[in-house]
């Protein structure tokens, strides 16, 4: 599955698939649900919340 | 309407009509000579603006009026960089005017509506905004900051 996909699926923009990946933005919690559901997992597996991340 | 059909065209039509206005003033104060390259420039910034919002990338997306979450928030972040830069541009004009001896009300008036308007939007997004901490949404609110 291309980030494109991903993106478009999660109606945000490539660039922020990537800059989430890289652990380069935090997403909202909406979004990073969407995440969650879109992959079929919860935001507690997809995301580690004791990982500082750059905003 | 066309500026809620068309979000891309809003910024450039703000920056047209805004253009448009000084241009008229430059043509009451100075007349044609002075006001038509001020609004010849104004035109080919809307159009600059324009086909770079229907471009790819954060800074079109932004320009575009169709940013996601994250585009949006640096745009909020510009936006509050360059009103620190104006209010922090404008106090140094006012220091400068002083010592010269000129008349500071320009200065004066924008530092006002500056902190004026910073404290409007600490009372609007305080009130309309994440709402009270204790409030009956309180547990909501505390697992939000456990999860982010």
């Amino acid at each position: 599955m291309s980030q494109r996909e991903v993106a478009a699926a999660l109606g945000v923009s490539r660039q922020t698939v990537i800059a989430i990946e890289n652990g380069r933005y935090s997403p909202s919690l909406p979004l990073a649900f969407r995440i969650a559901q879109f992959f079929g997992s919860t935001v507690d597996e997809m995301f580690d919340a004791s990982e500082e991340v750059r905003t | 309407m066309i500026m809620t059909r068309h979000p891309r065209l809003r910024a450039p039509a703000v920056m047209a009509i805004g253009g448009s206005v000084i241009a008229a003033a430059v043509l009451i104060g100075q007349g044609w000579a002075a006001a038509v390259p001020v609004e010849v420039v104004t035109i080919a910034a809307a159009i600059g603006y324009y086909v770079l919002g229907g471009r790819g990338g954060d800074l079109a997306a932004i320009i575009g009026r169709r940013a996601d979450e994250r585009q949006e928030s640096i745009r909020v972040r510009a936006r509050s960089l360059a009103a620190q830069v104006a209010g922090l541009a404008a106090l140094a004009g006012y220091v400068i005017e002083l010592a010269r001896g000129s008349a500071v009300w320009p200065f004066e008036l924008f530092v006002a509506v500056l902190a004026g308007s910073f404290l409007a939007g600490l009372v609007i997004y305080r009130t309309g905004g994440a709402g009270p901490a204790n409030g009956p949404d309180s547990e909501h609110e505390a697992r939000s900051h456990v999860i982010s």
